[in-house]
């Protein structure tokens, strides 16, 4: 049970990080910041997407 | 600082790479859940599934197949374990060539090569092990899963600090909880490690084995290797087996199981069951510390130019077995584990003529040396002919 709500928790925390970093991704200016809000979103993608 | 249209068609190009990055590593890390297929040979009487000896274990993602070649003559049951340690191929694919090339003349063979199937799920991570490796055949080539030492995380999470083995209460590292030759006997209610090993013994008791054969590799630096590690009851039958190999030409040390390292086959098999407990040890270079490029082709040559050097270095001693460049194939280590089981099985049948297993169609050292490896694997062509299972379980997806 405990382990259940950590999960949904873990799982809508990185959803949200996905957000921010695809809002980061778009309107950054700065292209380093950009290809390393698109290298960071690899893992999370996965993550969320429950690819495990 | 709001983006330019210029930096918006960037991070659209960024956003459309990152997606197709995470689509390749989620299919490639999806394709380590396919099982290879096995093709029975035509010993094989009956394909059952561990299940139906510890029900807890269907649908756990440890459930797997047992496979029975009964010869329908009265005589001893041997049980040959493959893939308790899924990271060490010869183990596993001694355990296919037995079920797909033995046939049994007198008593009856059981045959587990994919013990901790949920091991074969996942590679050990950071170690850079391929995911697969293949043999070409008579038929084409035949991919198998290299997998990870221990039980996936997926079955098995967390991990504790320190795994404390029941019932003797030794105490190893947490990881060592997903290891499944460190969870005999193994618990009803346990881990799913320990509820695996509970299976297993379960198992033996119920069809009453009489010789287990766990087949095994470890790292050439290893000081136990090229081994036959028994239980003080089964010391007579290795015995005789590693003299008869001897005679043949092959090395092999005979070791007494240690009686206070618990959680082993040879060990708890031994004290919590009838059945005559053995393992057996090959050298595999993929799997030392000494190793060097992580690729299938170490994996089936057994030539690592890292293990090269280090055969020649401190007047020879680093390694516990002899390396040249002519490698270690799995070929010849699969040929050690056929030849030592046959040999295994001539000593029982002399010492237990009341409960005699007889074999014939298995391949000995010499004989996969000379042919290869691939020429005792079946396929597809095979199994069609013949009308035989080619797929046990369940198979998703051919990588």
């Amino acid at each position: 049970m405990v382990f259940d709500v950590l999960h949904f928790v873990y799982l809508g925390l990185a959803g949200m990080i996905v957000v921010l970093l695809v809002a980061e991704l778009m309107e950054n200016t700065n292209w380093r910041l950009q290809v390393s809000a698109a290298i960071a979103l690899v893992p999370l993608v996965l993550r969320v997407l429950l690819v495990r | 600082m709001r983006g330019s249209t210029g930096h918006r068609v960037f991070g659209a190009v960024l956003l459309l790479g990152a997606l197709c990055g995470a689509w390749t590593a989620a299919r490639e890390f999806r394709l380590m859940r396919v099982e290879e297929p096995l093709y029975p040979g035509p010993g094989v009487t009956a394909v059952r599934t561990l299940s139906e000896y510890a029900p807890r274990l269907c649908g756990s993602g440890l459930d797997t197949e047992v496979y029975v070649l009964d010869s329908g003559r009265p005589g001893g049951t041997v049980l040959v374990m493959g893939g308790t340690h899924p990271n060490e191929p010869a183990g596993f694919v001694a355990a296919v060539v037995v079920l797909e090339c033995a046939q049994v003349r007198q008593g009856r063979l059981l045959v587990v090569p994919r013990a901790n199937k949920s091991g074969f799920s996942c590679t050990d991570p950071g170690e850079g092990m391929p995911a697969r490796f293949a043999v070409e055949t008579e038929h084409g080539a035949r991919w198998f899963r290299l997998g990870s030492r221990f039980t996936n995380w997926v079955h098995q999470w967390p991990d504790p600090l320190v795994y404390v083995h029941f019932p003797s209460g030794q105490r190893l590292s947490g990881a060592e909880t997903r290891n499944l030759n460190r969870a005999f006997p193994g618990r009803r209610h346990g881990s799913p490690t320990e509820r695996l090993a509970h299976a297993l013994v379960q198992l033996v008791r119920a069809e009453g084995v009489d010789l287990v054969v766990d087949l095994h590799e470890s790292a050439p630096e290893y000081p136990v290797n090229n081994a036959v590690i028994a239980h003080e009851r089964a010391s007579e039958v290795a015995a005789i087996a590693t003299l008869r190999l001897q005679e043949e030409g092959l090395s092999f040390n005979l070791e007494p199981s240690p009686y206070t390292f618990h959680g082993l086959t040879h060990r708890e098999i031994g004290d919590h069951t009838e059945a005559l407990a053995l393992l057996l040890e090959t050298a595999n270079p993929m799997q030392g510390r000494l190793r060097g490029e992580g690729v299938p082709e170490v994996v089936v040559g057994g030539l690592d130019r890292c293990y090269l050097r280090a055969a020649t270095i401190r007047n020879k001693t680093v390694l516990r077995v002899p390396y040249d460049a002519g490698g270690l194939p799995l070929a010849e280590r699969v040929g050690r584990h056929t030849a030592a089981l046959l040999a295994l099985l001539g000593a029982f049948s002399e010492l237990h003529p009341d409960r005699p297993v007889e074999v014939s169609g298995l391949p000995d050292y010499h004989a996969l040396r000379e042919r290869g490896l691939g020429g005792y694997l079946r396929g597809e062509s095979y199994s069609e002919a013949h009308g035989l299972t080619t797929t046990p379980l369940h198979t998703e997806e051919t990588p």
